[in-house]
């Protein structure tokens, strides 16, 4: 009986064990400080200092197989003659979760699925708002109805035409609380969708809403058919108008899309995408680098910079931004000067080297390409300071230094190091961080809960200023308790940014915002980072600022 | 063996299993967290309250944990093992994937480790003192001390970047698709473990056959004029068995969940990633359902062992 008992206990303790280790080290990508997908992001400017691979190394290798040869397990694609055929093979380390459009924040998740779905409105490299499923639309001039002219003849994969029944269907379907869709505060302001024709939807405003133009041609707002979602299979048979149909997919291992031929941008220039997941950076790396992958997605900067050989590097700053936030409802943060302070104290440019091996480049809020902050604003110029920081202690009466609590999550490398470069900067004014390393979930928690003195933290970008920081900086923002900060000139600022169409006064207005935002500190911008592609054997694809895949739909295999 | 026994065994079986279920149960709704902030991160303080009321109740975790718990399983006993809502696909259908591989891995595994490990250890133990026997035993410590992790980065690395080889990098094939290219698959990651394992074999198989040989009837064998290399494999090994055989099927039910790293590194969908990825996610009836299938190999596994004990040393009878 011992024998046994002791038997038991070993069971036991391996599942305890096992499932500890895995909660511990579990971080599917799902719980990044903001599952948004407008965060994993490439500048389309940038493109050109994507550099080819290093070195040449001697290639020993025998048979070193080229990619996308498709290994006879070609999907059975369009028998016309013009069809597109091969297997284009994308390798990322997470698979997809949710195949509903609507509930999909997920970055894996997104990437995939707005192959298969279009929106009303589209996003052009620059993130510049274009047609989409919409070919026109136009605002009343009180900004209060905007009308929607929809394309004509465009299918779902499934058969059905898309008219503006399913328009309004799909954006009913966000807009129902009981869905559970995160984009739904981001269209909120329409407060009814009517449908004079099949051909045009005309969206009634509660209020003025110029960026509810970025929001209908983010991935989220997908234009799903009014049957689908009557016979609810939205969440289990994805059907969508866009260049790519849903395959097969072997989850957790790859996903299968075949070229819709007739989409209307356009045929795809491949026959099939495949989505292939190998969780390891590293191994992804080696499969890039061997042609079995031809665009392998990266995101730790430690693995990028081991890219090599064949492989060619496509680096584009991210929308996303690494910061360290602070509870300014809690002593001694409370103290704007106190805040100034410490945003005197610490060295950006050192944390992006120390800490992330120099893979990024200082930020303020805003990482929008169109609108991206300067350093107006930000105490001792952005610079490092020292005595400067000592003497604004000193005028808060905090001269000699307090202790700070400090949250730092583990979703990301560079976190705990990004941590301990700061807390050693602000050691040297006498201000003490007790650093508290948490497992995603439990991060999420303690975040949302605004349980922490100071967090560091990776937030994802959006692709609209006022999408951006609405739920923060303004007083009745959904996420105003954690950001802990509000003032009139912000609350004001983003009013008038939201109902401002031309751009280059909504530029300004963003500019001034950020400096205010960036004067009072309420959380320390330090900088973004890049996200990889790696290429090998891949042509013409552009990657997004917002880390979309869209392109595949023009990508072609080389040779 | 009787019958008695054989419903002994059986009925502890089942208790383990439920008590097993019970805490896994238990651990994973102490997690912090959800499957709705897994899905959502931050994002979730965007959501309404009846946003997440009604996500709770797509989610499935809106009913009392108690009910929660017995509809699980009683949907187990009728053979449903549960659904992953997110994706719609049913639990069972993952599980049917992912056990496949995993078995094929351990068993290689198992099997490179005894290879390597019996001989070493026979070979050490009989030189045991000698500068040959401390070769193995610093090789034994390496295969215990090298992290797998560590083995097979740099196996992926070096044969991918100087040879252009990685099999692994075209997709999982299952044995029946493709036979070559999932023994090429296989190879790696099976000598990765098989590796470490050795090193445990090796110093069982070492101390049980040191132990063995200090036995009166070694002396009487040798003494009749048998070979010293019979004796060895033959006599000593043979009786030294039980121990290993016991490591053996320990280490067979620790590999069944226990492959994840090497399952993250080689790409190799398997058990121990679907369980990784369900806690990540908090998909709680995947967890549930693979872990009690793993538990309830590990159980049969050990029930095998002792059958086996049985038939190697007829001295062993079960009442």
């Amino acid at each position: 009986m011992s024998e046994k008992a002791r038997r038991l206990t070993r069971i036991v303790a391996l599942i305890a064990a096992l499932i500890l280790l895995a909660a511990a080290c579990g971080d599917d990508g799902g719980g990044e400080t903001s599952g948004d997908p407008g965060a994993g992001t490439e500048q389309p400017g940038d493109l050109s200092d994507g550099e080819t691979g290093g070195d040449g190394d001697g290639e020993t290798g025998g048979d070193g197989e080229t990619g996308g040869e498709g290994d006879g397990e070609d999907v059975a694609i369009d028998d016309r003659a013009d069809a597109p055929t091969g297997t284009l093979v994308v390798g990322r380390a997470a698979d997809l979760d949710v195949l509903d459009p609507h509930l999909a924040t997920a970055f894996q998740s997104v990437q995939a699925l707005e192959l298969v779905y279009d929106t009303l409105l589209s996003l052009g490299p620059d993130l510049a708002v274009g047609a989409g499923l919409a070919e026109s639309w136009e605002f009343s001039p009180d900004g209060l109805t905007l009308t929607m002219h929809l394309r004509e003849g465009v299918l779902f994969h499934g058969g059905d035409t898309f008219d503006s029944e399913d328009a309004a269907a799909s954006l009913n379907r966000i807009l129902d609380e009981e869905t559970g869709a995160v984009t739904r505060a981001n269209i909120a302001s329409i407060a009814s969708v009517d449908m004079p024709d099949a051909s045009t939807v005309v969206l009634n405003l509660s209020q003025a809403d110029a960026p509810i133009l970025a929001s209908l041609a983010d991935p989220n707002a997908a234009m799903l058919s009014a049957d689908a979602i009557a016979a609810g299979t939205v969440a289990s048979e994805p059907d969508g108008t866009g260049p790519f149909v849903w395959g097969n997919w072997q989850q957790g291992e790859s996903l299968t899309l075949t070229a819709n031929v007739d989409h209307w941008r356009g045929s795809p220039q491949v026959g099939a995408v495949e989505i292939r997941v190998l969780p390891d950076e590293a191994s992804l790396l080696a499969a890039a680098d061997v042609g079995e992958i031809n665009l392998a997605i990266i995101t730790d900067p430690l693995v990028a910079v081991q890219a090599g050989g064949d492989i060619e590097v496509l680096r584009t700053p991210a929308l996303a931004y690494h910061a360290l936030m602070m509870n300014s409802n809690r002593e001694p943060l409370a103290d704007q000067s106190v805040r100034q302070a410490i945003s005197c104290a610490i060295d950006r440019q050192e944390i992006v080297d120390s800490g992330a091996l120099g893979e990024g480049s200082i930020t303020g809020p805003i990482t929008i390409p169109a609108y991206r902050s300067s350093s107006d604003g930000l105490p001792c110029g952005g610079q490092q300071d020292a005595a400067e920081a000592q003497r604004l202690l000193d005028e808060a009466g905090q001269g000699d230094g307090f202790e700070l609590n400090v949250i730092v999550p583990t979703f990301f490398a560079s976190a705990v190091n990004e941590a301990q470069v700061i807390q050693a900067q602000l050691g040297e004014v006498g201000i003490m961080l007790d650093l508290e390393v948490l497992e995603t979930d439990v991060y999420v928690e303690r975040w949302l809960a605004a349980d922490f003195d100071a967090a560091v933290a990776l937030n994802s970008g959006k692709i609209d200023p006022h999408q951006m920081y609405v739920r923060y900086w303004t007083s009745d923002g959904n996420l105003n308790d954690v950001a802990a900060y509000s003032s009139d000139t912000l609350d004001e600022l983003m009013a008038a940014g939201r109902v401002e169409t031309d751009p280059a006064a909504r530029a300004r207005i963003y500019a001034d915002f950020s400096a205010a935002l960036q004067e009072a500190s309420p959380w320390i911008w330090i900088y973004n980072g890049y996200e990889y592609r790696m290429l090998n054997g891949i042509e013409n694809f552009t990657p997004m600022p917002t880390g979309s895949l869209q392109y595949l739909r023009e990508a072609a295999l080389v040779g | 063996m009787p019958w008695r026994y054989v419903l002994v065994r059986l009925i502890t079986s089942v208790l383990t299993l439920l008590g097993v279920a019970l805490m896994v149960f238990v651990v994973l709704r102490l997690l912090p967290g959800d499957e709705i902030t897994s899905t959502f991160g931050t994002e979730t303080g965007i959501l309404t309250d009846k946003q997440i009321e009604s996500l709770r109740s797509y989610y499935g975790v809106d009913q009392p944990a108690p009910q929660q718990f017995l509809s699980w399983l009683g949907n187990v006993v009728t053979g449903n093992l549960g659904l992953s809502v997110r994706s719609g696909t049913s639990v069972g259908s993952l599980i049917r994937d992912a056990l496949p591989v995993t078995v094929e891995l351990a068993l290689l595994s198992i099997l490179i480790g005894l290879v390597i490990g019996v001989p070493l250890g026979v070979l050490s133990g009989a030189r045991a003192g000698t500068r040959g026997d401390a070769t193995i035993q610093v090789f034994g410590l390496l295969g215990l001390g090298i992290p797998n992790f560590v083995i097979g980065t740099f196996a992926v690395t070096l044969f991918a970047s100087w040879f252009h080889y990685f099999p692994n990098a075209r997709g999982y094939a299952a044995p029946w698709e493709d036979p070559w290219l999932n023994v090429q698959q296989m190879m790696f990651p099976a000598i990765t473990l098989g590796l470490a394992l050795s090193g445990t074999i090796m110093r069982t198989t070492r101390s049980a056959f040191l132990e063995t040989s200090s036995q009166p009837f070694v002396r009487t064998a040798l003494g009749k004029g048998l070979s010293a290399r019979r004796v060895r494999y033959v006599h000593i090994l043979r009786n030294a068995f039980i121990p290993i055989l016991t490591i053996t099927g320990i280490q067979f039910g620790y590999l069944l969940g226990g492959t994840v790293i090497v399952e993250q590194i080689f790409a190799m969908p398997g058990l121990g990633r679907l369980v990784l990825d369900g806690i990540g996610k908090r998909e709680y009836a995947v967890v549930q359902s693979s872990i009690l299938v793993i538990a309830g190999l590990f159980v049969m596994v050990n029930m095998l062992v002792d059958v086996l004990y049985a038939r190697l040393d007829p001295r062993i009878r079960y009442q």
